[in-house]
């Protein structure tokens, strides 16, 4: 256990060490979700709906608070009880289930108090902290590095399928595999995984896009909502209606868009309001900010992600490294299936775009996760000393 | 592999998925942009259609032939009539319907009920009067009514005057064009431009109000004013009614011109049909035989052969004819006269209608010279009275395809096909000196707010004779009216008639003498200042009367005595004359 031992470094040491790159582009994001969330909810007729950008701006403070928090704590600290923090985050997930708010169709909310927390979030970042202090536990970089976590990653993927939230459910499986991956899972069972991969993609494809199989265990509205990404003519009321007013509001913005709080999709409604300010964002930036704003937007995410993964090729310890590639696979996760539902990539399913969707929990999470990547950067040079490594 | 590198390698992997990505953007912002932005125009943009209101038809004096009038179509809301029973019954008594009709088959789920179409403004008053009454009565029992009853505003096109006039005004077809008369030859400028109104609609199709999007007012259809007179119009109506009854032809003809301008002032044609009932007017009926049907028009003929012959200085009034005694014969055919003549002059061959006469002042003008004149009378082409009526040029053949006996027929209205518009035309050459007006039926233009936008001015179409010989003509049928001439039954008190009678053998697969005929009487007066050229046309009367003097004239003079009374046209006679000023 000595490589968990850490050297102690004083507070002004680690402000020094700050990069503040991966602060000003969240930041930016951040900011600019607010506005864009501001022109998705202010014409709502509901109090709670035009009262979201100041919401969001106050979870924008907390979890800016939450970010310097974690990324002054040495992220050993978490590592070191990620297993139990994984564990703790599993009855949550089991408490929603039993006693959660129902939010488009999904059991994913516990209301406490004032506020609603989706646990399912929470637990993503579990579930990373859970894979880097697995990955520090075993020597072994085959089998038993990799069943555990397989293991694992089932029981979260399993309960939020409950809820029924498909789209959160579905980060565990390329999350999981990014944790073997860069924590040194021996090649031959890397292969093994990605070839498992391509298969699911092959039988969805073709299996359900074009034979019209079920995929076991998928609610009928689910089932229903793969197949009109197939074929959006199949329901163009129901299922197909988001997903082709998705694609107008975005085509019709053009390269420079239809301007601020002006998009006609958005603000008249076509692009649902209960949607269009969280898991719909993306359209009401395609559509008010044309192809600039939405490229600007994935711009802003990808330099984000290419941070972390500098911080992860900084990071001489696995565990920091597992760190920072899971929080960036769960953003890329997010980010490609968000983006991708809007555009008509891939199927939709209730995911949020990272820093610009609306939603306390999840920016939350967002934030806490980049403030343990901030913290793997800012106590890097500690494992510099160690030499070898694993 | 160093497991560090491994970091890099996912570099890889989001790099293939934000291509994914940038790629579908670019293909759905720039490359599939215009179609998404129609789309999302669609979505939100609504057109509504303004209908312009069509334009009244009236006659010479503002009264109207036709109008398009607001009817409504009324609807029931079964969810917010809260007390059937009772106000079911009082709606069937005020939509006029038998008791039971409604009450029988109510469904309060039924929002949108056709109770009656076409209801007017009256009826419509009082059910709102009705259906306030009711709410007020559901208020004070404690109940939130809202309205029942749903109006529609929809315009009908009326006919005051029913089928008179109906070939000239015509109607309209179920679409609101115009398919006949009128209605059709001017129904873009009737119809007016109908305006839209683009509205911004969000998802519930509710109206975005503060949206300003395009708008385009309607433009109503203008008014047209016609040169009819409707109170000559109905005598006209009147006379062909009594014609109608007392010889039942297959049709009558007739046609009133103001001689100095070329206005139609009446024209009316038998059979016709009411445009009021539009959906039952056999088609045949709708076109204006008056333009369409050509005849042969017999001995009216004879005033082109008598202006061309005086004008060509052939022959003078007075000039002798040996008539034969009643049988000539001419290129292997003997011609017959119904009474028999032996030498007349000019003015005697006229009154009397002799056809030997005619066909010898014929053949001394000459084909070539008969035809030029005959074209220059305004036989052989359209008139141009009204567009799209399908007008005919009846039919005079030229010369080099007369046959040897053309000469001594066509002058006396035989071998050609007019009609009856032209051969008025060709009479109110003489009436008019010798000039040729285009006739006319647009007096001209009022715009929907009531403001004259435009006037048409007689046409002057050609000289076809001279001042003199129109006179001489002129007098010579003043001559037929008078005593001895075979149009006395023409004549009108007070006044010098000038007219001429016709009497056509119609011929039946190329021969004549089926007993079938053609009976006219056309003429004009005063003589020496003609007010009106009154054109009457039987065809086939039926019974033992069939000269045109005896079918036509009568009728003639009675209706011209009314026209001449409606128009004010002073009489010539010195007491009447002096009695007609006095009044004054």
């Amino acid at each position: 256990m000595t490589m968990l031992e850490q050297e102690r470094l004083s507070l002004l040491t680690k402000l020094a060490r700050f990069d503040w790159s991966l602060l000003v582009v969240a930041m930016a994001l951040s900011a600019f979700g607010i506005v864009v969330v501001y022109s998705a909810t202010y014409s709502s007729e509901s109090q709670e709906f035009r009262n979201a950008a100041f919401s969001q701006s106050v979870w924008l403070l907390t979890g800016t608070a939450i970010f310097f928090v974690l990324s002054l704590i040495d992220y050993r600290n978490w590592v070191k009880w990620g297993w139990l923090l994984f564990l703790l985050s599993l009855p949550a997930l089991l408490v929603v289930l039993l006693v959660g708010q129902t939010v488009n169709g999904a059991k994913s909310w516990l209301r406490l108090g004032p506020i609603s927390i989706e646990p399912a979030d929470l637990t993503k970042v579990g579930f990373v902290l859970f894979g880097a202090w697995w990955i520090r536990r075993t020597k072994s970089r085959g089998l038993v590095l990799a069943g555990p976590l397989v293991a694992a990653m089932a029981v979260p993927t399993l309960l939020i399928l409950k809820q029924p939230a498909l789209g959160s459910a579905g980060v565990f499986l390329p999350l999981c595999f990014a944790i073997l991956f860069v924590g040194g899972l021996k090649m031959r069972y890397v292969f093994l995984g990605v070839l498992g991969l391509l298969g699911v993609l092959v039988c969805a494809y073709w299996g359900v896009g074009k034979l019209g199989w079920d995929i076991p265990g998928l609610k009928p509205y689910q089932m229903n909502r793969i197949r009109t990404f197939f074929d959006p003519t199949l329901d163009p009321l129901g299922a197909g209606w988001t997903i082709n007013q998705s694609l107008i509001a975005i085509g019709s913005g053009g390269l420079n868009g239809k301007g601020y709080l002006k998009g006609t999709q958005n603000m008249l409604g076509f692009l649902p309001k209960n949607i269009s300010y969280t898991d719909f964002i993306f359209s009401v930036v395609g559509e008010e900010w044309g192809f600039l704003g939405g490229a600007a937007v994935i711009a802003g995410e990808c330099l984000l992600l290419l941070l972390c993964l500098r911080i992860a090729m900084a990071a001489r310890e696995p565990a920091g490294r597992v760190v920072a590639v899971g929080i960036a696979m769960i953003f890329f996760t997010h980010i490609f299936v968000n983006v991708g539902m809007t555009i008509k990539v891939v199927p939709i399913t209730g995911i949020p775009l990272p820093f610009i969707s609306y939603g306390g929990t999840f920016l939350i999470s967002c934030l806490a996760g980049l403030g343990l990547v901030e913290s793997v950067w800012i106590h890097r040079r500690a494992e510099e000393a160690e030499s070898g490594g694993v | 592999m160093k497991t560090r590198q491994r970091s890099l390698w996912i570099l890889v992997f989001l790099a293939f998925g934000f291509t994914i990505v940038s790629h579908r953007l670019v293909e759905l912002q720039l490359v599939e942009h215009p179609k998404y932005a129609r789309l999302a125009m669609l979505n939100h943009c609504a057109r509504i259609d303004l209908p312009a209101h069509r334009g009244m038809i009236v006659d010479v004096h503002g009264t109207p032939l036709a109008q398009s009038q607001a009817v409504y179509e009324v609807r029931l809301d079964g969810k917010n009539l809260l007390d059937p029973d009772r106000a079911l019954p009082k709606l069937e008594s005020l939509l006029g319907l038998r008791p039971g009709t409604l009450s029988g088959s109510f469904r309060p789920s039924e929002r949108y009920r056709l109770l009656a179409k076409k209801v007017g403004e009256d009826a419509v008053q009082k059910l709102s009067a009705f259906e306030q009454e009711q709410l007020r009565e559901w208020r004070t029992g404690g109940k939130t009514p809202e309205p029942f009853l749903l109006f529609r505003e929809e315009f009908i096109r009326v006919y005051p005057n029913g089928p008179e006039a109906a070939a000239v005004v015509g109607l309209l077809d179920a679409e609101g064009k115009g398919v006949a008369g009128v209605e059709r030859a001017f129904d873009r400028q009737l119809r007016g431009v109908p305006g839209e109104r683009w509205i911004e609609k969000d998802v519930l199709g509710r109206e975005i109000p503060a949206y300003r999007g395009f708008n385009a007012a309607p433009v109503d259809g203008a008014t047209v004013r016609l040169t009819l007179d409707l109170t000559i119009q109905h005598i006209l109506e009147k006379g062909l009614d009594d014609l109608d009854r007392e010889f039942r032809p297959k049709a009558i003809y007739s046609v009133v011109i103001r001689p100095s301008t070329g206005e139609i002032l009446g024209m009316a044609v038998r059979p016709t049909f009411d445009p009021n009932d539009g959906e039952h007017v056999r088609p045949e009926l709708l076109r204006n035989r008056c333009l369409t049907d050509p005849v042969e028009p017999g001995s009216i003929f004879k005033i082109v052969t008598l202006g061309a012959v005086l004008q060509e200085k052939q022959v003078s009034l007075d000039t002798p004819v040996n008539c034969e005694n009643g049988a000539f014969s001419y290129a292997g055919y003997v011609l017959h006269d119904s009474h028999p003549y032996g030498v007349l002059t000019v003015r005697e061959v006229t009154v009397k209608s002799s056809n030997i006469g005619f066909a010898k002042l014929g053949i001394g003008l000459g084909a070539a010279r008969l035809y030029r004149f005959a074209r220059a009378f305004g036989i052989g082409s359209a008139t141009g009275l009204l567009p799209w009526q399908g007008e005919s040029v009846g039919l005079l053949r030229p010369p080099w395809q007369w046959s040897k006996l053309s000469i001594s027929r066509i002058p006396m209205g035989q071998e050609v096909m007019v009609t009856p518009i032209q051969m008025t035309q060709a009479m109110a050459v003489i009436a008019n000196g010798g000039v040729l007006m285009k006739p006319m039926l647009v007096r001209g233009w009022v715009s929907p707010e009531g403001r004259s936008i435009s006037y048409v001015a007689p046409e002057q179409v050609r000289r076809v004779i001279s001042e003199k010989t129109a006179r001489w003509v002129s007098r010579a049928l003043a001559g037929v009216v008078a005593k001895g001439g075979t149009g006395t039954k023409a004549a009108v008190p007070g006044f010098t008639v000038a007219g001429k009678t016709g009497t056509a053998q119609k011929a039946v697969g190329g021969s004549y003498g089926h007993g079938r005929y053609v009976s006219s009487f056309i003429g004009y007066l005063p003589e020496e200042d003609p007010q009106f050229v009154l054109l009457v046309m039987v065809d086939e009367p039926k019974g033992a009367r069939y000269y045109g003097g005896e079918v036509a004239a009568p009728a003639f003079s009675t209706m011209a005595a009314q026209i001449a009374e409606a128009l004010g046209v002073v009489p010539r006679s010195a007491p009447a004359r002096a009695a007609h000023l006095g009044a004054l």
